[in-house]
């Protein structure tokens, strides 16, 4: 069959072939001039037709047909010519890894875990990949691609990958463009200033908002002239999508944007979050005006004092935060001025005014104690979010969150405030809090605590609890079971996956009994076998990786 | 202690999962606290599982084949109480107690042996002299039958596919799907599956070359019908004859096959790998042999309808002594087990697999095409190359640096750069002449079996 193998006479010759059996052997069934072996050979046909071996000009077509494919089977796959376009491509290979694949023993469980889909699941899958990387593992490197996949809009998994990915998973990404953009440090190294600014200027709304986080990194200047330029001319929605890119990375070079463009805007929302964000920039002159008027307006001596008389006059400029914001119906307007002006402040404040301890008792006692504990619950909760964190501040928000979860824990649900400060404990803090409450949660009578409040405590944090602490709470649910009434409602049996995934591991030794003591519980039965099973399911993870 | 950990790995296991849901819920149960009545012996593995009957399901194992057997009513083979137990005893062994299987253990161990046995003496007695010549009489005569029926269903082909040509092509694309699917059924009463599934894949007349592609098909129907005419005379090899009844899905006995001495390949063989195709509700498994002493490729076709098992459970990338049968060909492939023994443990193998260059493979293919023209494809094995994606296509690379498509379909060839990290692999595909379809790779005796994308967990 050489010759037949010459791509462009087989391809030409099968090209009219294929025309004439388009239109039909009706109308064409003539052969193209030319020469090739396939185009002889066909020619071969012909003549057999003029002897009369086929019947019919559609035998003859048919016969030409099988020939052809056949030569097309054989014909070269690619040109010459594209065989060395390609030849040039230079291709790379995966430096080989000084770590391990992950035992097959933690793969299984990947294996069993990959196979839920919701929050505890997810949770489990990044506890798994921590745990492969502290180990000094590497994750099975086939599973990299459908790993990726998964994670595809959950930057908080990938980066876990990217710890336990190892060089296969550089490897990966440097092939593949979609998934070297999961990784937003990856990105940065390659991306132009110049194309984060097109897309920017062009790009969706998503591609903007990632394209000028990534430029704030890459040059400040440039994003900082880029928004400068353009923020009156966009739409209100990109106004505020420009402003919670600037809340994600804030710096004091904000100031001067926020203070002359985005506070003077002309819509209330912009200016709102344009103050808000001034008011976390602490040495800001917006929020030193801020912290000024307080002093000026609250004293702390011997005997607490609040003089809100013309206070309207002095807050002009906070008008938008601290007058129409209401987010307690109930309180009155200088109330409100009071809870939100305090909310807003710079936390080294309270140390001017007396000792923490002080200050609590002060507030407690005083008959505006409402608005005043409010405003410092959401100003403690806030400082986490502020970019100017010192030792200072760290200190005395820290003995400021001491005290009032001495005196007020109790008030912690009562508003959004207090939520707020809740959620933002350290998870040390919340144990601690949980721990010093679980006696009164547990009893009965005028001294017990709202008895299913302390799910509620629980449900806001993330993190891994202390060994200590989970084996304290799985009694405590043990213990319980047993009640007539068990301090185990609505928030528990609805989340009780998502506390045991916090759990510590060692806390499988109490499974049996957890098990044990839920059997004929019909109601908490389910959720409980679910929270032992989690549990197990963790300590399996564990093991794993031994 | 069980030998369950040194003749099986995890994956190995999993990898004999019927489908995912078993693999998962097998991965699930594999937790000893589900389990009860944990034992092991030499070749043999026990447990009782706590199900939703009101007793446990009594499963066992014969490590040998493995072979599972389960009082479960669930008709996956194996079931998930079976890979489970098997997944417990690699994981932790010394939850088995060692000592005398039980006698719901015991029986079926004997009753395996002695089926082994009477099959085996079934297929050594001898047939009298009479029942031969009836047999054989009635067999020629079928096959007259047969070749009759045929005849005629070419003859309706034939002018079917001229009645193609002569109205164009153009014309085919406004015709409706039955117009394929009557000449196709028309082929099945005559006796013709394997034409009948060719004019069925002349129905696709969408997606890029499809006017091509009906063409290059119709080309390939008129040369086998040809070729079938032709066929009568005593000028046409027999090997080639064979061809040409397979092309139109003609059997071959199966039973005669595996008496015949000719066609056999013995020695040890590695089972690189098995794929599981859904055909007409008929689940194909295709399990690809390589002889370690020459390289060849026989493939070995099994199949099962619905969820029922496939005769034997094999685990890929293992290694095998056997002899194996090929089906007589001019290009012979396919292959059935005349005999297969026990997975081998502790075999060693350097996995330089022989396999061919982008331009070996074209001469290869070339010299079966001109013995054997009805071929489509053929699996071939490309050492040494690298596969890697440029503008949105996917290419090999051979160790000669010379370049061939690959068709992925719904494959998913991101696993496989992986799994290669961009260096040299053997991949075993399906080589059409023109582009490779991968069917596995394997690299320093691991193997992976390429698979289609997953959409969602």
């Amino acid at each position: 069959m050489n010759g037949i193998q010459d791509k462009k006479s087989v391809q030409e010759t099968w090209q009219a072939l294929k025309t004439s059996c388009i239109l039909g052997t009706r109308q064409s069934h003539s052969l193209p001039a030319g020469s090739g072996l396939l185009l002889k050979k066909l020619a071969f046909l012909e003549e057999e037709q003029n002897k009369g071996l086929w019947q019919s000009t559609e035998d003859l077509m048919l016969a030409r047909l099988a020939l052809a494919s056949l030569a097309l089977k054989l014909k070269a796959p690619i040109s010459d010519a594209l065989n060395q376009e390609l030849k040039q491509v230079s291709l790379s290979a995966a430096k080989e890894d000084d770590r391990a694949e992950a035992p097959p023993r933690a793969l299984s469980v990947l294996n069993q875990l990959l196979t839920d889909t919701s929050n505890v699941g997810q949770k489990l899958i990044g506890d798994w990949l921590s745990l492969c990387a502290e180990h000094n593992y590497v994750v099975s490197r086939q599973r990299l691609p459908h790993l990726l996949e998964l994670f595809r809009d959950k930057p908080s998994l990938v980066a876990k990958l990217k710890a336990c990915g190892g060089e296969r998973l550089r490897f990966l990404l440097s092939q593949n463009q979609d998934w070297h953009k999961l990784l937003e440090n990856e990105a940065l190294a390659t991306e132009s200033i110049e194309e984060l600014t097109a897309l920017f200027q062009e790009g969706t709304a998503k591609e903007r908002t990632d394209a000028l986080l990534r430029l704030r990194k890459l040059d400040f200047t440039q994003a900082e002239s880029l928004i400068e330029k353009c923020f009156v001319k966009e739409t209100l929605e990109s106004r505020v999508s420009i402003l919670l890119v600037l809340e994600k990375s804030l710096c004091q070079a904000d100031q001067i944007f926020l203070q002359n463009k985005a506070l003077a805007d002309k819509r209330k929302e912009v200016r709102e979050l344009a103050g808000l964000l001034l008011c976390r920039l602490y040495s800001s002159s917006y929020s030193q005006k801020l912290v000024s008027i307080l002093r000026q307006r609250i004293k702390f001596g011997e005997k607490f004092e609040l003089d809100l008389n013309d206070i309207e006059k002095d807050i002009v400029d906070y008008e938008d935060l601290v007058v129409k914001q209401n987010t307690m119906g109930t309180l009155g307007t200088k109330a409100r001025i009071v809870l939100n002006m305090l909310a807003l402040a710079d936390p080294l404040i309270f140390k001017t005014f007396c000792e923490p301890e002080t200050l609590v008792q002060h507030i407690n006692a005083s008959e505006w104690r409402e608005p005043l504990l409010y405003g410092l619950f959401q100003c403690l909760a806030d400082y986490r979010k502020s970019p100017e964190k010192t030792q200072e501040r760290d200190q005395i928000v820290s003995y400021l969150t001491d005290c009032l979860l001495e005196s007020n824990a109790d008030n912690l649900r009562e508003s959004s405030h207090g939520i707020n400060f809740l959620k933002s404990l350290s998870q040390e803090k919340t144990e601690k809090l949980v721990l010093s409450r679980l006696p009164r949660w547990s009893g009965s009578g005028g001294n017990a605590a709202p008895r299913l409040d302390m799910w509620n405590y629980l449900i806001h944090h993330d993190d891994d609890w202390s060994k200590d602490f989970s084996r304290t709470i799985a009694q405590f649910i043990i213990k319980e079971l047993s009640e007539k009434v068990p301090a185990l409602g609505y928030e528990f049996t609805m989340n009780a996956k998502q506390f045991a995934a916090r759990m510590h591991p060692d806390t499988a030794e109490l499974v049996p009994a957890l098990h044990a003591a839920a059997i004929d519980k019909d109601y908490f039965a389910q959720s409980v076998s679910q929270m032992a099973e989690i549990i197990a399911l963790r300590k399996e993870l564990q093991e794993a990786f031994k | 202690m069980s030998r369950a950990k040194d003749l099986y790995t995890t994956e190995a296991v999993l990898a004999m999962a019927p489908d995912a849901a078993s693999a998962k819920n097998g991965s699930d149960l594999a937790n000893s606290r589900k389990w009860q009545n944990l034992g092991a012996a030499e070749n043999c593995l026990w447990g009782e599982c706590q199900g939703s009957g009101s007793k446990p399901y009594q499963t066992r194992i014969d490590l040998g084949g493995p072979a599972f057997k389960c009082s479960c009513p669930s008709r996956k083979f194996p079931c998930k109480h079976g890979l489970a137990l098997l997944l417990i005893a690699i994981k932790a062994d010394e939850l088995f107690n060692v000592g005398e299987p039980p006698d719901w253990v015991s029986e079926w161990l004997a009753a395996r042996g002695e089926r082994a046995v009477k099959k085996k003496e079934k297929e050594e007695k001898p047939k009298s002299e009479e029942e031969l010549q009836k047999q054989e009489a009635s067999k020629e005569k079928r096959k007259q039958g047969r070749i009759d029926n045929v005849e005629s269903g070419i003859d309706e082909l034939v002018t079917f596919m001229k009645d193609v040509l002569r109205q164009g092509t153009a014309q085919i694309q406004n015709k409706p799907i039955s117009y394929f699917q009557e000449r196709a059924a028309r082929l099945i009463d005559a006796q013709a599956p394997g034409l009948a599934n060719r004019v069925i894949d002349l129905s696709a007349t969408a997606g890029g070359d499809w006017q091509g592609n009906m063409l290059a098909g119709l080309g390939q129907l008129f040369l086998i019908c040809k070729a079938f005419e032709q066929s009568k005379s005593n000028t046409v090899p027999e090997l080639l004859k064979q061809d040409i009844y397979g092309a139109i899905g003609f059997n071959q006995s199966q039973e005669e096959l595996l008496k015949n001495e000719e066609n056999r390949l013995d020695g040890l063989f590695c089972l690189l790998g098995q794929t599981v195709t859904l055909e007409d509700r008929l689940r194909v498994q295709r399990s690809y042999f390589y002889h370690i002493e020459s390289g060849n490729l026989a493939l070995v076709l099994d199949f099962a309808h619905g969820i029922s098992p496939f005769a034997r459970v094999m685990v890929p990338g293992s290694f095998y002594q056997a002899c194996l049968v090929y089906f007589k060909s001019s290009t012979p492939l396919r292959a059935l087990i005349k005999d297969i023994g026990s997975r081998l443990e502790d075999f060693h193998f350097d996995w330089q697999l022989k396999g061919e260059t982008v331009e070996s493979a074209r001469h290869f293919l070339s010299r079966l095409l001109s013995e054997n023209p009805f071929i489509d494809s053929r699996p071939i094995i490309f050492s040494r190359c690298r596969v890697f994606h440029l503008n949105h296509n996917w290419w090999l690379r051979d160790k000669e640096d010379n370049h061939l498509p690959i068709k992925t379909g719904a494959l998913d060839l991101w696993p496989l750069v992986a799994f290669s990290g961009g260096g040299e692999i053997d991949l075993l595909a399906d080589f059409d002449g023109q582009t490779a379809v991968p069917i596995l790779a394997a690299h320093k005796g691991e193997i992976l079996r390429l698979e289609a994308k997953k959409t969602s967990l």
